[in-house]
């Protein structure tokens, strides 16, 4: 990574430069494409309509509940909408979202490599994907599902009367989208590395979608699976959990968790990977302890498999198994505080430039930090008795899975939009939106921690006999609306920065890593020029390393001079 | 990455070696398919029958061994392949941490999914609650 | 980079994609990604058996009972099937590796006759099933038709978990043997219009390893459902 930066592309030139964006701008070519950073952005642009229709979902239960007697929606529709936010933003949003539009994008960049392992295996993931997420939709609008993104049995096998199967055979299908893409980085990541990139000079962020890779390849089946025995009860009578057969329905909790407490890293551990880059990008430091972070990585991957069971603390498993799985559950600690030590250790000394990447990173740590820690009441078999099913356990999975996942989204995307589309975006706007984001999520989930512990149960559409929730309730549902607000801030200007964006330079942040030093300003289509060679470790900044570029280039409009 | 894979084209494994197998393969189903046949035709036998169990399940074993080292040509490939050919199996066996739960179950006070009165559970298809 | 490099050995034609630098990489590549697929289809199966070893813990006697109900012949004669059906698809990777496409076209077809067979001898078994009330629906007749007195000890639900697992398992691997049957039957039409596509030998390895996957889990289904009784 030696190499002097690619400069030869003259920022102000008429004449089109050749890149996997202009070298094709047919519809079909978009629609057939091998490219992975085209498959990429196609799933981008999908995740992002998942995600409106998840929080339209998640507006509607806000708003039921800023009053306590719950009249705006029926009690079964409330059921199907706060089902049409967890199925949603869990199966078509966030295990989705990071691994396959950043992973997509950038781990072949990463690896010196000219594409994917299986172009068309990829193309076909994007499909199923797609094709899960039609069925999903189709799910929707006829009637919905009542039994929570759960599903769990006898409610969902033998009670609900909603579209339980259709619901599943979305879930199912995005499931194979996501073991395609799994096994796609996987082979990527052994077989497709540049010369002398050895494991310990990946950047981590490779070695985070690595460890995903492996919890998908592992877990996805198993929930697969699960939920198709579901559906076969309800079609067939094949009943393996029915207690009518003397069959367990915990049992179905524990196949169910097998997969989807890993999900939970499959959502988080691709996010703690992006962060890894932009911490270490902006305060111009080596990551510390990067072995350590590394392994770290592998180590949430292979525990997160052996704490299934703190899901079911009140559901009858056996006293053992509980005591077992809240000491695993604690120990899962370790690693996430390893992760954090270290990025914190990274910024110690560091010449912090708080871009907005930066920003968001830093917010990540903040919502990470507040939700892993309570994780950690949670895990505690006595607190967890009385905060399992209640407000608290909502707050904190959002702040770890959506707060942890969005913000290192937008992070990531921020930090790599001018290598994704070649345009700068506006830096103030981005650090407004930031701000906004960041306090519209602590309005929004801070009073239901309190809630939680006040003894607010989950899923419920009314609370007369607690009236005196309502004030949290109304302030919780206020800070969604300051969410949603602060998620168009960043739709609408990035949008517009395709437009009128300064054009960025090949590597506007002076960042390290193939992806920035080796590639055009934007890549071409099958990446490098010329395969890269690989001579020294990841992340060798230094703080004397040249500054980002200034914000006053990155207002719409502005040209950038020529650097020497 | 493994690379000491001289040849460029994979081994190509002579029949006679597939064709030891395939004997092989037959042999020992019909092993234990005799060793079934017998444990329970034979009331003499009739008390350690348990034991064909442990003969069924150790000869499937190897059965898969066979099909997996030879079959699917594991034996002639990277270590890289063995590692991945190996590490779903080892995996697979993560999941029976379920009997931590299940072992335990008697001594709880609610001994639970077993003793569910039949007429407990009426089987609403149609309308919830009906 | 060689966008259209064939392999030296003039005796085997294999294109290399333009992603990879050669064809070992490549064909490890396709190797370690089948592989790591199969890892999902273990874990696939894995619940099931799981599920079926825990319940068969709970409920030994009724199992026990049960089992008789399952013909071993039947189930003996499944798995001569399936281990000379597997023998054939390793010819048929053999004769592709050394470029023989008439062999390597009968070994295939053989396959797939094999394939046939064991479907027809599950059809037999499914339809006695259907026929004497045993799968598990409001249709269920319990104590079994065909075998009251052995059954009559047996309590209907336990009855009907052991036939709802049956016919999962079985009923997930006859699928699996049904994509099987589609694999190769695509295969075989490639390989006998002479395509471009087959002349990778790694096409018909990489369906190969999928069929010895669906005879590795029969290996395991065999015993578990037909030979166990204890």
């Amino acid at each position: 990574m030696s190499k002097t930066l690619d400069k030869k592309h003259p920022n102000n030139s008429h004449q089109e430069e050749v890149n996997y964006i202009t070298v094709d701008y047919t519809m079909k070519s978009w629609f057939i494409t091998k490219d992975h950073k085209r498959i990429g952005m196609l799933y981008l642009a999908t995740v992002l309509v998942f995600f409106f229709v998840g929080s339209v979902a998640a507006g509607f239960v806000r708003f039921e509940l800023t009053s306590p007697t719950g009249q705006i929606l029926e009690s079964e529709t409330f059921n199907r909408m706060f089902t049409a936010h967890g199925v949603v933003m869990i199966f078509f949003f966030l295990l989705i979202a990071i691994p396959a539009v950043l992973g997509n994008f950038f781990l072949p960049l990463m690896l010196g490599a000219r594409d994917l392992a299986f172009p068309k295996l990829n193309l076909l993931s994007y499909y199923l994907y797609l094709g899960g997420g039609l069925f999903g939709v189709v799910a929707l609008v006829s009637g919905g599902v009542d039994t929570g993104w759960t599903f769990y049995t006898p409610l969902s096998s033998m009670y609900s009367n909603s579209q339980v199967v259709l619901t599943i055979t979305a879930a199912f299908i995005t499931g194979f989208s996501s073991i395609a893409t799994a096994v796609n980085f996987i082979v990527t990541i052994h077989k497709m590395r540049a010369p002398g990139l050895t494991w310990f000079r990946l950047p981590l962020f490779v070695w985070a979608h690595y460890a995903t890779s492996i919890i998908i390849l592992l877990g996805t089946p198993v929930v697969a699976i699960t939920l198709a025995l579901v559906a076969v009860e309800r079609l067939f009578h094949i009943g393996v959990f029915s207690p009518e057969y003397g069959g367990d329905p915990v049992l179905f909790q524990h196949m169910f968790w097998f997969y989807s407490h890993p999900a939970v890293y499959i959502m988080i551990l691709p996010a703690m990977g992006v962060v890894s880059e932009i911490i270490a990008c902006f305060a111009r430091n080596r990551v510390f302890g990067y072995e350590f972070i590394a392994a770290s990585s592998l180590a949430i991957g292979g525990l997160g498999f052996l704490v299934w069971g703190h899901h079911m603390f009140a559901s009858g498993e056996s006293y053992f198994q509980a005591a077992f799985f809240s000491l695993m559950t604690s120990l899962v600690a370790i690693p996430s505080a390893i992760k954090v030590f270290n990025w914190a250790a990274t910024l110690y000394k560091g010449m912090i430039y708080l871009t907005t990447p930066m920003a968001y990173a830093i917010g990540f740590l903040g919502l990470f930090v507040i939700g892993g820690l309570t994780g950690l009441y949670c895990s505690n078999l006595g607190v967890d008795v009385h905060l399992t099913g209640t407000y608290f356990i909502v707050a904190h999975f959002h702040y770890v899975m959506v707060g942890g996942t969005i913000m290192a989204l937008l992070a990531g995307i921020h930090f790599w939009w001018p290598k994704m589309t070649g345009r700068m975006y506006p830096e103030i706007w981005g650090k407004i939106g930031m701000l906004v984001i960041f306090s519209g999520f602590h309005m929004t989930f801070m009073p239901q921690f309190i809630l939680g512990f006040l003894g607010m149960p989950r899923r419920y559409h009314y609370y007369h006999f607690a009236p005196e929730f309502q004030a949290y309730n109304v302030f919780s549902t206020a800070g969604a609306g300051v969410l949603a607000i602060g998620f168009m801030i960043p739709v609408v200007y990035l949008l517009l920065s395709l437009k009128h964006g300064a054009k960025a330079p090949a590597n506007p942040w002076n960042a390290k890593g193939l992806e920035w030093e080796k590639t055009d300003r934007v890549p071409i289509t099958h990446n490098f020029r010329e395969i890269p060679v690989v001579t020294e470790e990841a992340y060798n900044y230094s703080i004397d390393d040249e500054p980002p570029i200034e914000a006053k280039y990155t207002k719409f409009g502005a040209v950038m001079e020529e650097k020497s | 990455m493994s690379n000491n894979h001289s040849e460029g084209h994979s081994h190509v494994i002579p029949i006679p070696v597939y064709f030891r197998t395939y004997l092989q393969l037959l042999v020992l189903m019909f092993l234990t398919v005799a060793v079934a046949v017998l444990a329970e035709s034979n009331p003499s036998l009739r008390e350690m029958s348990y034991l064909n169990n442990f003969v069924a399940m150790a000869i499937a074993t190897t059965k898969a061994m066979l099909v997996v080292w030879i079959f699917m040509g594991v034996k002639y490939s990277s270590n890289l392949t063995k590692f991945y050919a190996f590490f779903g199996f080892v995996w697979f066996s993560m999941m029976f941490l379920v009997y931590l739960d299940y072992a335990f179950r008697k001594d709880e006070i609610n001994t639970g999914w077993s003793h569910v009165p039949a007429n407990a559970l009426p089987r609403a298809k149609g309308i919830p609650g009906s | 980079m060689a966008l259209e490099a064939t392999h030296g050995n003039q005796m085997n034609p294999q294109k290399v994609y333009e992603q990879f630098e050669d064809i070992d990489q490549q064909n490890e590549s396709y190797l370690v990604g089948m592989w790591s697929f199969l890892i999902t289809e273990i874990m696939f199966f894995g619940v099931l058996i799981f599920c079926y070893t825990l319940y068969r813990w709970q409920y030994q006697p009724s199992f026990y009972a049960m089992s008789k109900l399952l013909d071993m012949k039947m189930g003996t004669i499944n798995t001569i099937i399936l281990l000379t059906s597997s023998f054939t698809m390793v010819l048929a990777v053999h004769y592709a590796q050394i470029q023989r496409r008439a062999a390597q076209l009968y070994a295939l077809l053989f396959t797939i006759l094999c394939a046939f067979g064991f479907l027809i001898v599950k059809y037999f078994e499914y339809s006695h099933k259907f026929h004497v009330n045993l799968f598990p629906n409001p249709t269920f007749v319990w104590p079994a038709l065909d075998n009251p007195a052995l059954t009559a000890s047996v309590p209907e639900p336990v009855a009907k978990m052991f036939f709802s697992l049956y016919f999962a398992m079985t009923g997930l691997h006859g699928i699996h043997v049904v994509v099987g049957i589609l694999l190769l039957g695509a295969l075989s039409y490639l390989v006998w219009k002479k395509s471009t596509l087959v002349e990778d030998f790694m096409v018909t390895e990489m369906i190969g390893l999928y069929w010895h996957f669906v005879d590795l889990v029969w290996i395991f289904l065999f015993p578990l459902f037909y030979l166990m009784p204890k």
